[in-house]
């Protein structure tokens, strides 16, 4: 199983703090072409206790696993409670080697995604099989992480009426939607049949038809699908980038 | 006349004698639950006691016994509580520590070894992991040829106030009242459930706060009780309540007596409990009407400083007991707020009761102080305003929904740091200096008590090798195949509890069977957080409106298996009132899971709250794990309860300034070098 080092861990710990703290410091990064996953959705969607599910998955496959939490500070006074890593935390995961945790905090920004952002993304590519980015919201914030990521995710829970899907600012961007079937929600199922009826026929510019999944975060299933979907994808991605010419 | 003026006269207290008082035995059981009261019995002198091993737990019961204790008390260590075996990780420096280590029908054996279990009652204290530790307790029995029908006492077993407040916690609310009420539903002599106002009430409750939501979890268990088809009259005598008893000694008394005729009110009115014409004791309606209480005296009103002077403390509680009509009392030993009680501590607990019951005659009246305008205005009081907050949780569809939304939980916080400003203020008085000073005498008994408390290092491994032992000895595939059953068992509906003695009897362990039941319902989830607008107001008031002068980032982590929260997310509020970023890791954390998250957060503060156990084993380790992730700059602030030769130690030789001790420290002491080290 790959390992993050001792000092690769402190070095990653320690530039995104400089990007956050001197958001216009400049840092030469050799690009590499690991995988960057965003999952967003509502607050209480599920999208920390799915990303939890996800990582067990990629260190399986002996992935390093980099995972970003962003979450807004007051705009006030400045402070953030922090809370998504806990629920990250299981046994296998506490102490796992492979695994880089950052819960990052917005500092007033506004919106979700810092300048700075991009460049912590990069650095942690480098230390890294596979980046995942979490963050809260819809709309405007999808908009903006679509840049950063090769495969979105959207957690969409399943309330209201799936034909609202839209109105309701689910994402246009996203490539997969996991409706999460959570037991204190009764539609579960229903709701995730006429979603996919809805989203499962919308195709996105690249000519990728989108995928909706139900899982259940917190029990694990159909977690295994949702993975198989987002390695669907990447080869979809990595497909594309090789037939295109060279420049 | 008035609250103000200190007294009340017949125009403001209206004495309805029938409704609201009535003889001590009688509807509404203000005064009392039986006619002659202590008269005719007096308060079972229940003594907590457990550490170390079976066998010196074993030990210590003898010793209450011959001491004049009626009753036995069980504590069990942290990792049995939260149904863990010792050799588990996170149970590492808590073995024995504590209370008991209990991990298999062997331990449960060698404890009651040589006590007629079917002579004397036996309380257990324990909750999430209940089921399974009186199915060991059933299955000795059964060895003995002792019938289930013989045994009598008390087992805690209220998950309720688990979530509300103490968070020992081992599965999702649902699937730990299922588990709760397989037990409660058993057919028996025993006090299958203790309805706990203590846990609230220590966690920073106002009295009120602890009758109302105490009597709420009793409401909730009848109705999961009448959905097994049970009649109230089979399982409602077997209720029993655990209150706290505080300091301010006429609202204690007033708080006893307002929790009895509520309790009666609501088993008579919802649940329609008749009220008796002849009040005839053997009746099981009569007793479904009946709030029998047990109290304890305030753990969090004692002092390190001058263990000596708790014992008037302790004192002054049990008396309110007393007053108060209570039918058991532990009361405290004066060095518990040091480490769990030494062999002394409890000798003068048991002294404390016996002069109280012996040499003072109050147990020749029956509820001494009815008719007191005084009381009976604070009684009423009490009872209305509980009355009151009932209300509100029954406006969330009740207990059950009113935790998932977190409001018991939150308005205990913002009640617990209120208290805790009107305390830091209080100790400032010149008058109060008495309160922290330290006295010289304290030493000589500190010296004794520490020479005890370190016999307890080798419980761990001692515990771990009788463990390992029992493993190798048992049949495994008998132990396997019933774990295997208690899976199935819990996928379906029927009582857990035959399926659990059968896998204590095929020797599975405590920590395997919890297990085993963690594989079908998954953990628990823990809450959020319950910092509300009310905590956030009261906190800058704390922090006198300073913010960091820059974004400072804190980690917060409880170590070990300790759920005590009070001072735990009254720091949270105040580091999020200046102004910091909060990473919230949570509770039951290893030293190097937080070691190694606080190097990738990048923080500059961890604050980590290790109550209970070995408290510097959990800095050391701390310490160790920081320097291997390459943190050791990491200012770390911590939290436990702890000799001073041990505070000493880690102040002096781990390097740890911050270090917050409950009977002693402050927060005001905190905040000041936390902005030295920001600035």
């Amino acid at each position: 199983m790959k390992k993050i080092g001792i000092l690769e861990r402190q070095a990653l710990a320690y530039i995104i703090g400089c990007f956050q703290k001197y958001p216009t410091m400049e840092m030469h990064i050799d690009s590499s072409d690991t995988w960057v996953i965003g999952v967003t959705g509502v607050t209480g969607a599920g999208k920390s206790t799915l990303i939890g599910r996800l990582i067990p998955s990629f260190r399986k496959k002996g992935m390093r696993v980099v995972a970003l939490l962003i979450d807004p500070s007051s705009k006030k006074r400045g402070w953030a409670i922090l809370g998504d890593r806990r629920n990250l935390r299981s046994d296998e995961l506490d102490c796992d080697k492979g695994l880089f945790i950052r819960s990052l905090a917005t500092r007033g920004e506004g919106f979700a995604l810092t300048d700075s952002f991009s460049k912590i993304i990069a650095y942690s590519k480098l230390f890294s099989d596979v980046v995942i980015v979490e963050t809260a919201g819809a709309g405007q914030t999808d908009v903006e992480i679509r840049e950063h990521v090769d495969t979105l995710v959207q957690v969409i829970e399943p309330l209201g009426d799936s034909l609202n899907l839209e109105k309701a600012g689910q994402s246009e961007e996203a490539n997969i939607f996991v409706v999460n079937d959570r037991e204190d929600f009764r539609s579960g199922k229903k709701f995730f049949a006429s979603a996919k009826l809805v989203l499962g026929e919308q195709c996105l510019d690249d000519g990728w038809r989108k995928k909706v999944y139900l899982a259940n975060a917190e029990t694990g299933s159909g977690i295994t699908e949702v993975v198989e979907g987002l390695f669907i994808h990447k080869k979809f991605i990595e497909k594309k980038q090789t037939a295109k010419p060279a420049t | 006349m008035s609250l103000e003026n200190g007294f009340f006269g017949p125009a403001e207290v209206l004495i309805d004698y029938l409704t609201k008082l009535n003889d001590p035995g009688k509807y509404p059981f203000t005064r009392g639950i039986f006619p002659e009261m202590y008269r005719n019995k007096k308060p079972t002198v229940r003594q907590f006691a457990g550490h170390g091993c079976a066998r010196h737990t074993n030990e210590r019961f003898k010793k209450i016994i011959s001491l004049g204790g009626t009753g036995l008390s069980t504590a069990f260590d942290l990792p049995t509580l939260y149904g863990d075996d010792s050799d588990a990780p996170l149970s590492r420096h808590e073995v024995g520590w504590d209370g008991v280590a209990i991990d298999t029908i062997e331990d449960m054996d060698e404890l009651f070894s040589g006590i007629p279990i079917n002579k004397l009652t036996v309380s257990m204290t324990i909750n999430a992991p209940a089921a399974v530790i009186m199915a060991m307790y059933i299955a000795v029995a059964k060895k003995r040829g002792i019938p289930l029908s013989s045994l009598g006492g008390t087992i805690q077993n209220d998950i309720f106030k688990e979530h509300i407040a103490q968070n020992e916690v081992l599965y999702l609310l649902k699937h730990g009242v299922r588990l709760a009420v397989d037990l409660m539903a058993m057919p028996s002599n025993f006090h299958k459930v203790s309805i706990s106002g203590y846990h609230i009430r220590e966690a920073g409750s106002s009295a009120v706060q602890e009758v109302a939501y105490t009597l709420a979890d009793g409401i909730a268990y009848v109705e999961e009780l009448l959905k097994r088809d049970l009649k109230v009259e089979e399982f409602a005598p077997r209720f029993s309540f655990f209150f706290d008893s505080h300091n301010d000694f006429f609202e204690e008394i007033a708080k006893f007596r307002a929790a009895r005729r509520l309790w009666a009110e609501i088993m008579h009115k919802r649940f329609h409990m008749p009220i008796p014409e002849n009040y005839n004791l053997k009746d099981t309606k009569l007793q479904s009407l009946w709030c029998r209480m047990h109290a304890q005296t305030a753990g969090c009103t004692l002092t390190r400083n001058q263990p000596l002077t708790n014992l008037m403390r302790i004192n002054n509680q049990a008396l309110a007991a007393l007053l108060g009509g209570v039918q058991s009392i532990h009361t405290n030993s004066y060095d518990e707020v040091l480490c769990v009680p030494t062999e002394k501590g409890v000798r003068m607990a048991i002294r404390t009761q016996q002069i109280l019951l012996e040499e003072t005659n109050i147990t020749n009246w029956v509820d001494p102080l009815a008719g007191s305008y005084q009381v009976e205005f604070l009684t009423e009081k009490i009872y209305e305003e509980a009355k009151k907050e009932i209300s509100v949780i029954e406006s969330f569809g009740g207990m059950v929904q009113a935790i998932e939304e977190l409001y018991p939980q939150k308005k205990i916080h913002e009640n617990a740091i209120a208290d805790r400003e009107t305390f830091e203020q209080w100790k400032n008085d010149p008058n109060k200096k008495y309160f922290f000073e330290q006295d010289d005498t304290a030493n000589e008994d500190l010296a004794e008590i520490s020479e005890e408390v370190e016999k307890r290092h080798g419980y761990e491994s001692e515990q771990k090798d009788r463990l390992s032992k029992f493993k190798k000895q048992r049949y495994q595939t008998g132990a396997l195949k019933a774990l295997d059953k208690v899976r199935r068992a819990a996928e379906k509906k029927e009582s857990l509890m035959p399926v659990l003695q059968e896998a204590v009897e095929f020797s599975a362990t405590l920590g395997e069977i919890c297990g085993a039941l963690r594989d079908v319902w998954g953990s628990a989830k823990e809450s959020a957080g319950v910092s509300s607008s009310f905590s956030h107001k009261k906190a800058l008031k704390f922090t006198k409106g300073y913010r960091f002068p820059r974004p400072v980032r804190v980690l917060l982590a409880k170590g070990g298996h300790d759920g005590h929260t009070v001072g735990f997310y009254i720091l949270r509020d105040i580091f999020q009132a200046m102004g910091a970023e909060v990473i919230h890791l949570g509770f039951r954390t290893t030293p190097e899971a937080v070691a190694k998250a606080a190097v990738e957060e990048g923080v500059d503060f961890i604050g980590l709250s290790a109550l209970i156990g070995y408290v510097p084993g959990f800095f050391e380790d701390l310490k160790n794990s920081l320097k291997s992730y390459g943190g050791s700059d990491i200012e770390i602030i911590g939290g436990g309860i702890m000799l001073p030769a041990h505070e000493k130690y880690i102040k002096e030789n781990l390097g740890i300034k911050n270090i917050y001790v409950p009977g002693s420290s402050d927060f005001g002491e905190i905040i000041q070098n936390m902005k030295k080290r920001a600035e």
